[in-house]
């Protein structure tokens, strides 16, 4: 039945270079329909091509063509998780590779959530305080360079560290998931990320109006008046709005992109935003 | 000389792109996109790093709450480290004018990026077939050439331009360009990272009322004044008690233990209706 040319596991070299080939090719020339996704069949090119030959090896790796996004630095556990399930496959193939791919898109989604916040919206804004703390009057190049050791130590421990768990619990995946659920995790993951964004999105997104009308004789701010009943309303409004244009009415981020900037421009020449 | 340190800047440019750094991946980009890095790198090659890195430190406090939620950014913050800061460097304008000119470029580039990343389409298909003939070397054009390529042009020939020609030309532009054209330009930068949130929520919510857990979040920022950080706690056992919540709900009612109170069949309930 199988194919398989190789029955030992990888060993910590070949993980090794995996994970450098994961951290320097990440998400390469990005297109809409894919996104990220092109990385996936890159990054385990070799890692098949140990384990494969033949048919099986391009099956095996135009599984991977799919839809992905997510946040890279913590987005190394979902390597390593569906590293080991490969692993795991090629050796005792008690995985279908639907499997694996269901993990990999279950799990993009949370994990984006969260490394967003964490990392872009978290670690490196206090890092650049720090370097504009020392360096914004100075022009001192120890800000940058601080900058660069601290987030590197940081980013790339934490994704090596992932990365190794990730791989732990890829092997022993099926049993694990397969008891619980993976649907029941991801979706608690995800509701953990639903928090996070809806903190990052009200500290990031500020959409004032300048529209104003007279209370009696005094001009009132709609904006003031709308953000007494609730702060920052018409950020989450529009945001909800997006949503559901996304979601509910499937409309692709690429539309939405053009028809906002459009929309944008024009509200903003008549003077409500 | 500065022809060549156009094409170090140039080159630089490329390697910061959003969408597709050649090499690096996310840690160069993390790294590349900070406009004081920027004012390292650009001060280095112009031979005045103090100055590069004020007017880095200055940009980057401009855009310090920007960056790529869920892939979608409001602007291109790699422009801002490179041709800008560049310009501004090379051509000695003041940073409130270097500041002006980079929110509309970056804004423009991101419009480039998206367009090149349409372009980019059939470069999955060439990947596609390289693995079918298992030829590899295609197998990597595909994947990391061919965009290159792409990018040399949008980013590199485009931001050459910028730095030989200096800030002129580009001054003479927005000068040209109305009031009212720049105001839509910083509104366009606040709606923008508005996508990249609903893109999250997308990608999240799993039944109509998760949306209910964003807006906790949102609430608890605008009420109790939460970050992320301090929001991380109070979401991980929320989170936990979901997990125990949808964990118990789906067993079958026999295996259910007889304490079962009715304010927890409540809750199922509920849960079964979404």
């Amino acid at each position: 039945m199988t194919n398989t040319i190789r029955t030992t596991p990888l060993t910590e070299k070949e993980k090794n270079k995996l994970f450098t080939r994961y951290m320097l090719f990440g998400a390469v020339g990005v297109d809409p329909v894919y996104l990220q996704g092109k990385s996936w069949p890159w990054w385990l090119m070799p890692f098949y091509r140990k384990y494969y030959k033949g048919k099986e090896l391009s099956e095996n790796l135009l599984r991977h063509f799919t839809w992905y996004n997510t946040e890279p630095i913590l987005g190394s556990i979902i390597f390593g998780i569906v590293l080991g399930m490969e692993e795991r496959k090629a050796i005792h193939q008690d995985i279908s590779g639907e499997t694996i791919t269901a993990i990999k898109s279950s799990l993009m989604g949370p994990v984006a959530g969260i490394g967003d916040s964490l990392i872009q919206g978290t670690l490196i804004p206090i890092l650049i305080t720090l370097v504009i703390a020392i360096s914004g009057k100075s022009g001192s190049i120890l800000g940058p360079v601080l900058y660069i050791i601290i987030l590197l130590s940081i980013i790339l421990t934490l994704a090596y560290g992932l990365f190794k768990q990730g791989f732990k619990l890829g092997k022993d995946a099926i049993d694990y998931f397969g008891k619980v659920g993976i649907n029941k995790i991801t979706n608690s993951i995800a509701v953990f990320g639903l928090i996070i964004v809806g903190t990052l999105a009200s500290s990031m997104v500020k959409i004032p109006l300048k529209i104003s009308y007279y209370n009696g004789n005094k001009k009132v701010l709609l904006s003031d008046t709308l953000n007494g009943i609730f702060p920052n309303i018409i950020a989450l409004l529009v945001i909800l709005l997006f949503y559901w244009l996304l979601k509910k009415k499937n409309l692709k981020m690429q539309s939405l992109f053009y028809i906002v900037m459009v929309v944008t421009i024009v509200i903003s020449l008549v003077g409500i935003i | 000389m500065l022809a060549l340190r156009s094409a170090l800047v140039a080159l630089f440019c490329v390697f910061s792109a959003s969408g597709s750094a050649p090499i690096g991946g996310y840690p160069l980009k993390y790294i590349l996109q900070r406009p004081f890095i920027g004012g390292l790198i650009v001060g280095i090659i112009f031979g005045d790093i103090q100055r590069g890195i004020i007017v880095g430190c200055a940009m980057q406090l401009v855009y310090i709450g920007m960056f790529a939620v869920g892939g979608v950014g409001a602007m291109d913050l790699g422009i801002v480290s490179f041709p800008c800061v560049a310009v501004a460097v090379a051509s000695h304008i003041d940073i409130s004018a270097a500041i002006a000119i980079t929110t509309a470029l970056a804004t423009v580039y991101q419009s480039l990026d998206y367009l090149v990343r349409a372009v980019s389409v059939p470069f999955g298909e060439v990947m596609k077939s390289a693995v079918r003939q298992q030829n590899w070397h295609k197998f990597s054009w595909g994947y990391v050439g061919l965009p290159t390529i792409l990018y040399i042009f949008e980013r590199g020939v485009t931001s050459f331009i910028l730095v030989y020609f200096g800030s002129g030309p580009i001054k003479a532009f927005l000068n040209w360009l109305p009031q009212n054209i720049m105001n839509s330009f910083s509104a366009l930068g606040m709606v923008l990272p508005a996508i990249g949130m609903a893109a999250l929520m997308v990608f999240l919510v799993n039944d109509g009322w998760g949306i209910i857990f964003f807006i906790l979040g949102f609430a608890m920022n605008q009420y109790l004044k939460l970050t992320p950080m301090g929001m991380l706690f109070p979401a991980i056992v929320i989170a936990y008690l979901y997990y125990r919540t949808i964990n118990n709900s789906s067993k079958p009612a026999s295996e259910n233990d007889n304490d079962v109170s009715e304010s927890d069949d409540r809750i199922y309930g509920e849960e079964d209706i979404l």
